[in-house]
């Protein structure tokens, strides 16, 4: 069964149709793309599937649950995790700490043994620590834990804002451009990193312009236009579709 | 993990400063030691609305209320009732969350302006009906007199400095307790919810659940902090004016905001320092007579207020002294164990 | 309940239903052109009363004259709480801007109470002592609120459709963003929203004046109905303000008859429970 399922998938923004009818399938442990030109529908995609914004009409499976109209955060504690286009870090937090914020779902302690500090919230405090130090290691910025997360470079900005999506253990990880303002050193590291991830086990989601990057990395590709799903499959087979080519170049005629 | 050292030494100063204050002040100037022991119950609600403002970025104007409903609940117990006045706090406590519960409700989930609309109407209306007294148990304008002070296994605190340690006691400890809770997942969630709502839900947070708990937790400090002032208070007397009147929440918002929001020290010392603010202002006013001072101190709230959020004079000074560089934790290490 | 006692509660209900439907109009206004919630609304209203009661009673000015000045007195002051309050602050967070309006608002009440603590009473306007319609009276003061209620409304339908300046400010109302890309001043519109909400809460102040007490203390109070009136109408919506407003005015007389005393007590309850179970208000949009 496909990890996630996504079937006539809709969403209006006044008269305006941004997501039209959409369906697709990601199947465990791949990697999948979803491109398209601007205004394609790609990142409200993953707003729909992220239980960021409301959708009008249709059915989200992720591991054969219907997930559409739960809460973002009820999402996130599925194994369901994304990051988004504009990096936002919680700048005055370390960056030790932003990543603790991602292992929130997964752990329980409340206000009450928090208050108190109770044997139990000690152990599950050091267990988020280690749990934040790996995911930081992961993505090789563990050397800036202790740092304030606004002080750093943009570059290590976007890697902190993954590793704290990776921190809960995820199955699943959507990322809306994550090469977007990288230099080619650091989109070359992104793509081995997300490599990195596949191999782990995670299913990979991804919405990207740079297409070198994507046709190295990704197993299936979904391409949209206006909201509406226009072809998909492999990328070679992508590469030679002719309605991709005219959607991304525009009639010749 | 253990605080810092230089957490310690604030710890340690702050021990200090309250055992060290009834010392100081005695004979005729141990009126200082009770105005600054209601500078502790202050302190106490302070620290709630801290938690609130400072780390949730949400806002109360209706403090007072709870702070009221506190102070009703333990007095009516008490003084119409006969339960022993130690008992009252836990109903204190409790009916005073349960109000922000019932506001929190159906306000968190919206955007900041509800909650600040809700509270100032909570506020305006609580004062009103204790006012009008329509069950007749909140005594109207007179209020509630002859209030017991508490109890403990036979020691009564009915002086100025037992009332003042037990006070700052308990001030201590909610100070303690609230830097924990910062310190831990639901505090990081906190500050999470301010800077980026959707961020932090997308991060697995409960946006709403941890508002509201926040909230009531806010709302609890402040009935701690009324059930306090009913059998601390001078003459062991309530009336509306006192614990329930929307100077009193504003007076409690410029506390943090005076001590900068998202600071726990800083709310103590706001809290101090406001209430000394108006014994200051007596000794200037009798020198301008003919001044009326509480006009005066409300003005100087809304002042405050406005231009703090103006100017942010924090900051300024901060980079004024170069201490606006970011800081650096040293992370934890030996994990493996 | 007979029907003359309805009808004299439906013509209470909409007297006081049109001075909260004006103050709702000033949340709206600035609202709608900055993204702020005026706590400081309720201050306009009451300082429009006591200027009022300020230049008749103290300064011996003729009524016209008196209500010129107040009118462009609290214009002024909603002016300069703009440029001095709100413009350095417009970045800000939204609890920010609270605390700063509110802030405001708390100086401005101090500072009334710093000239007068007293509460005043103040004779209705010139005209028809009552009118009769059935067997129920309106009085005359009523007459004039609703009268002015009427024509606030009217300009400003048509200052909204059919001036540049009003176009602009609904085109802000729909995308500021949008708004500053065609070139509007949205700086400007700022200034001219707080004058124009300014105007408004004076022109409330000064026409319930008479129907009740005016003091320094009245504000807060009166702000508060008015955002009621808002969230019942819907957020953002100028006719959602006008119809929670009157709706709210009747809603409170009738209560006010059911539970007698707990008028402020009904407009609260109305607050949460339309925010409990339609916080989009009656016209507001999800």
């Amino acid at each position: 069964m496909a990890h996630l399922q996504v079937q006539g998938l809709h969403k209006n923004f006044d008269g305006i149709t941004a997501v039209n009818n959409l369906s697709f399938d990601v199947r465990r442990n791949e990697i999948s793309a979803i491109i398209g030109p601007n205004g394609a529908g790609k990142t409200t995609t993953f707003n729909l599937l992220s239980g960021v914004l409301p959708a009008d009409r249709g059915k989200i499976f992720f591991d054969g649950n219907e997930i559409l109209g739960l809460p973002p955060h009820a999402i996130a504690r599925r194994g369901m995790v994304r990051t988004f286009q504009a990096v936002s870090l919680f700048d005055s937090m370390t960056v030790l700490d932003n990543v603790k914020v991602g292992c929130h779902g997964k752990a329980g302690a409340g206000l009450f043994s928090a208050a108190l500090r109770t044997p139990g919230l000690r152990r599950e405090e050091k267990q988020i620590t280690k749990k934040a130090l790996e995911a930081l290691k992961l993505l090789g910025v563990a050397d800036r834990a202790g740092d304030q997360a606004g002080s750093l470079p943009f570059g290590q900005q976007r890697l902190v804002d993954i590793a704290r999506a990776l921190a809960s253990d995820p199955e699943m990880i959507l990322l809306d451009e994550p090469a977007a303002g990288l230099n080619a050193r650091e989109t070359t590291e992104l793509a081995s990193l997300i490599l990195a991830l596949k191999n782990r086990g995670l299913t990979v989601m991804i919405i990207e312009h740079d297409m070198e990057l994507i046709m190295e990395i990704a197993d299936s590709i979904v391409v949209l236009d206006q909201g509406i799903k226009i072809a998909s499959g492999p990328p070679a087979a992508i590469q030679k579709d002719p309605r991709v080519i005219c959607a991304y170049l525009g009639d010749e005629d | 993990m253990t605080p810092k050292r230089s957490e310690r030494i604030k710890y340690a100063v702050f021990a200090v400063l309250i055992i060290a204050a009834p010392l100081i002040f005695t004979g005729r100037q141990s009126y200082y030691v009770s105005m600054l022991a209601l500078a502790g119950i202050y302190a106490i609600v302070a620290l709630g609305l801290n938690l609130l403002m400072g780390y949730a970025g949400q806002i109360s104007l209706g403090h007072a209320a709870f702070f009221s409903i506190g102070a009703y609940t333990t007095a009516i117990l008490s003084t119409r009732l006969g339960w022993q006045p130690l008992a009252g706090v836990v109903p204190a406590v409790a009916v005073a969350g349960f109000a922000a519960f019932v506001i929190g409700l159906p306000t968190l989930k919206l955007k900041e302006h509800y909650l600040a609309m809700a509270t100032l109407g909570v506020g305006l209306i609580t004062y009103s009906l204790i006012k009008a007294d329509p069950g007749g148990i909140t005594g109207g304008v007179t209020g509630i007199i002859n209030i017991p002070p508490l109890a403990i296994g036979g020691f009564t605190f009915d002086s100025d400095a037992s009332q003042f340690y037990l006070i700052w006691a308990v001030a201590f400890l909610i100070f303690a307790l609230s830097s924990n809770i910062i310190d831990s997942r639901i505090g990081r969630a906190l500050m999470a919810i301010h800077k980026s709502e959707v961020s932090a839900s997308v991060l697995g947070v409960n946006v709403f659940s941890c508002k509201l708990q926040v909230f009531v937790l806010s709302g609890m400090y402040a009935g701690l902090g009324g059930f306090l002032y009913a059998h601390c208070s001078p003459m062991y007397y309530l009336n509306p004016d006192d614990v329930s009147h929307f100077v009193l929440s504003i007076k409690l918002l410029t506390m943090v905001v005076i001590g900068g929001m998202g600071s726990m020290w800083g709310a103590l010392l706001g809290a101090v320092g406001l209430s000394i603010l108006p014994e200051v202002l007596r000794m200037l006013g009798s020198l301008l007579h003919g001044v009326n001072t509480t006009d005066i101190e409300m003005a100087l709230y809304g002042l405050i207020l406005a231009v703090i959020m103006i100017a942010s004079p924090r900051q300024r000074l901060k980079k004024l002294l170069g201490l606006d560089k970011p800081r650096r934790v040293e992370p934890p290490k030996n994990l493996e164990k | 309940m007979f029907p003359d006692q309805l009808l004299q509660f439906l013509l209470s209900g909409l007297t006081i239903g049109s001075i909260y439907a004006l103050i709702a109009l000033g949340f709206t206004i600035i609202y709608n052109t900055t993204g702020i919630i005026n706590f400081a609304q309720g201050e306009f209203v009451m300082l429009g009363g006591m200027f009022m009661v300020g230049c008749t009673r103290l300064l011996h000015l003729p009524l016209p004259v008196g209500m010129l000045i107040s009118m462009v007195a609290v214009m002024v002051v909603g002016v300069l709480i703009e440029r001095l309050a709100i413009r350095p602050a417009r970045h800000k967070s939204i609890v920010t801007l609270i605390i700063i309006t509110i802030g405001v608002s708390i100086a401005l009440k101090a500072g009334t109470a710093f000239f007068s603590k007293d509460s005043f009473t103040y004779p209705q306007f010139p005209g028809p002592g009552h009118l009769a319609i059935g067997n129920a009276s309106l009085p005359g003061q009523s007459l004039w609120i609703i009268g002015a209620a009427g024509c606030i409304m009217a300009a400003l339908w048509a200052f909204f459709h059919y001036t540049i300046r009003g176009k602009a400010m609904r085109a802000c109302a729909i995308n500021r963003e949008a708004a500053t890309i065609v070139g509007i001043d949205v700086e400007r519109m700022s200034l001219l929203s707080f004058g124009l909400s300014a105007l408004i809460g004076a022109v409330a102040g000064i026409m319930v004046t008479p129907t009740t007490q005016m003091a320094w203390y009245r504000g807060t109070e009166l702000g508060l109905k008015g955002f009621c009136a808002v969230i019942l109408g819907g957020m953002g919506s100028s006719p959602g303000a006008v119809i929670g407003g009157l709706l709210l005015g009747l809603l409170e007389t009738f209560g006010n008859y059911l539970f007698s005393g707990y008028r402020d007590a009904i407009a609260f309850s109305i607050f949460l429970l339309v925010i409990f179970i339609r916080p989009q208000g009656i016209l507001g949009r999800k």
